[in-house]
């Protein structure tokens, strides 16, 4: 009986889920996924494990090993914890994405909806400010404007293994053939870089030829991100900060989120406008905020959800007494 | 070491990894049918110099791009060699199922094959590891997908091995049939076996993405189109595990397998090539795209 239900609960919820995972335009599958008919699901798996546990533990898999009782328990417990810190998440985490300006000195507590694109003002519990960003960019892919031979070829920068101080080849990556591009084969440095760590996206070339950078890629960015508490001492009511003292200073990296009285704040992203531009800098952080107090259940189901798998294909199986 | 030059290693010894675990796979099929002891030495023999050989195209790849090399599908396939033959020799001493040597190293060949089809486009090897990669979580949640995609993919083919099997017995006299019979029942428990073995390494890949996505963008589950599609392949693996608590079910199982590997594919491919899906793992295609 609580087998048929176990299968019919999962085809329920993989019917579902391929309803919504067909991949077409629109808000479609957030509608599915967020429908009270997912919840329900949910709801109905966490009861059936409750259930079916307790059934299975103590009347008919009671002789099975130890270990597979106790693998049995924590993939199907950690389902269930997994399932109601989600639900705690969804009815109770806070979330907010916004742009923190670097210009400003100025720290903010209080999001306009242009830096968070809501519909109202969205207030956070604290200060905070973002500053000291840097951006390092793998060397990136290049094409000529107007090509040569009646068709636009792309060029990637290579060091330059003959060049040791600093001079770059362009590598046609059409025909697989290095320093091909007439006398322009090599380039100063000098002429491809416009910072320490930034690629310039065009370089004008002597014969009136443009190259232009096709999707740069960032190799990796860093901001730094100042909290100070909202107690009405430390920072004035227009974000002047009055005491020092009191705010912290995190390094915040993409993987790396900082906390702070509760919440984690993670760099989305950065205003990547800038690359486009000859002398451009940096005037924006994307950075999300969240709070999320269904998130410590998550992660314990989740991983008591792994060791159960991991015990329950790995155990040792019980030796078979000889009769 | 010039990187042209690693390139060209690089190409070279795919190929050759290709060829030991081809010649694996021949001598692991005939050494079943003729059942000669010194074939399938050879086919030990091979598949271990394959494994050596995928583990220096590994090195190199790594030297190549400068980080771990499991950024595309190109270098999810060219790792599988690495991990099945140690995968093999789990099964074999642990469940006793030697006669799949010559399984592991077919799915190493066509996973090979395909490696090298989509290393013919320059950016698929020239891979940048893009800033939400660059994690702690990156190489488990790859490498444990390795596993299990590997694992199921010589499940799945045991189980159309046993199904054949099935349908010979049902067309066969009951003295021929005893051979088929007794195939029968090896390649299904087998089968079970091995999607056993796979599943621990499927949970651990889908929920350790989902503590990594926590950690990049502060959630853990965004219903992304591949995250949907890896909770469905998921699901329907938990469906076939289940399934076999009860004789009623008995008859769909196999079907519910088979779905399962469908599934399986579509997570794996047609999810990454299908245009305006909208997601978030872009850089899991073959040309990656950035995105922070």
């Amino acid at each position: 009986m609580i087998i048929t239900l176990t299968i019919a609960i999962i085809l329920a919820c993989v019917t579902i889920l391929l309803v919504g995972g067909i991949p077409i335009e629109g808000k479609f599958a957030e509608a599915v996924y967020h429908s009270p008919v997912l919840i329900t699901l949910s709801l109905l798996v966490v009861l059936l494990i409750i259930i079916g546990s307790i059934v299975f533990i103590t009347k008919k898999y009671s002789k099975r090993s130890l270990a597979y009782n106790i693998s049995f328990l924590l993939m199907h417990y950690g389902i269930a914890i997994g399932l109601i810190g989600a639900a705690v998440s969804y009815f109770k985490a806070e979330k907010v994405s916004f742009a923190a300006f670097l210009d400003s000195s100025l720290m903010v507590k209080d999001l306009p909806p242009q830096y968070t694109g809501l519909n109202k003002m969205y207030n956070l519990p604290f200060f905070i400010k973002a500053q000291n960003f840097s951006v390092e960019h793998y060397a990136p892919k290049y094409y000529t404007l107007w090509g040569y031979n009646e068709k636009s070829t792309q060029f990637e920068i290579t060091k330059s293994e003959k060049h040791p101080e600093g001079k770059y080849y362009i590598k046609d990556l059409s025909n697989k053939k290095t320093e091909t591009f007439g006398k322009f084969k090599e380039i100063p440095l000098t002429r491809l870089k416009k910072g320490e760590n930034s690629w310039k996206h065009r370089i004008y070339l002597d014969d009136d030829n443009v190259l232009e950078a096709n999707n740069t890629q960032a190799k990796k960015f860093r901001c730094e991100i100042m909290f100070a508490p909202n107690d009405g001492k430390t920072v004035n009511n227009y974000g002047v900060i009055n005491n020092l003292n009191k705010t912290i200073t995190k390094e915040l990296i993409i993987n790396h989120p900082a906390s702070y009285d509760g919440w984690r704040i993670f760099l989305m992203g950065y205003d990547r406008r800038q690359e486009y531009e000859e002398n451009g800098t940096v005037r924006y952080v994307s950075l999300t905020a969240r709070r999320d107090p269904g998130r410590i259940p998550v992660h314990i189901g989740i991983w008591a959800l792994i060791v159960g798998t991991f015990l329950w294909a790995f155990a040792p199986k019980p030796k078979k007494k000889i009769a | 070491m010039n990187l042209e030059n690693l390139e060209s290693i690089i190409n070279l010894l795919k190929f050759v990894a290709l060829s030991f675990f081809a010649l694996s796979a021949l001598s692991g099929i005939f050494s079943l049918i003729a059942k000669s002891k010194p074939v399938q030495k050879i086919a030990y023999i091979t598949m271990f110099m394959a494994w050596l050989t995928s583990i220096a195209v590994f090195i190199l790849n790594w030297a190549y791009t400068g980080h771990p090399p499991f950024g595309n599908m190109y270098h999810v396939l060219m790792t599988m060699g690495i991990f099945i033959p140690p995968l093999y020799l789990i099964v074999a001493k642990r469940d006793g199922y030697k006669f799949t040597h010559f399984l592991f190293s077919l799915v190493a060949v066509c996973a090979l094959i395909g490696a090298i089809i989509i290393s013919k486009k320059s950016s698929a090897v020239n891979w940048q590891q893009m800033p939400a990669l660059q994690s702690k979580w990156f190489v488990p949640h790859v490498s444990s997908y390795v596993i299990s995609y590997a694992l199921m993919a010589v499940s799945f083919v045991l189980t159309i091995g046993g199904i054949f099997c099935k349908m010979m017995v049902s067309i066969l006299y009951k003295e021929e049939a005893v051979a088929f019979e007794k195939t029968e029942n090896q390649c299904f428990n087998a089968s079970y076996s091995i999607v056993k073995l796979s599943y621990p390494f499927m949970t651990f890949g889908l929920f350790t993405g989902a503590v990594w996505a926590d950690e990049i963008w502060g959630a853990y589950w965004s219903w992304d189109i591949k995250e949907v599609w890896s909770l469905i392949t998921w699901s329907l693996y938990a469906m076939y595990l289940h399934m076999r608590f009860n004789s009623n079910f008995k008859q769909f199982i196999h079907g519910v397998q088979i779905c399962a590997f469908a599934a399986l594919i579509c997570t794996f491919i047609i999810v990454n090539i299908m245009p305006k899906t909208g997601s978030r793992h872009t850089y899991s295609q073959t040309s990656s795209s950035h995105q922070d």
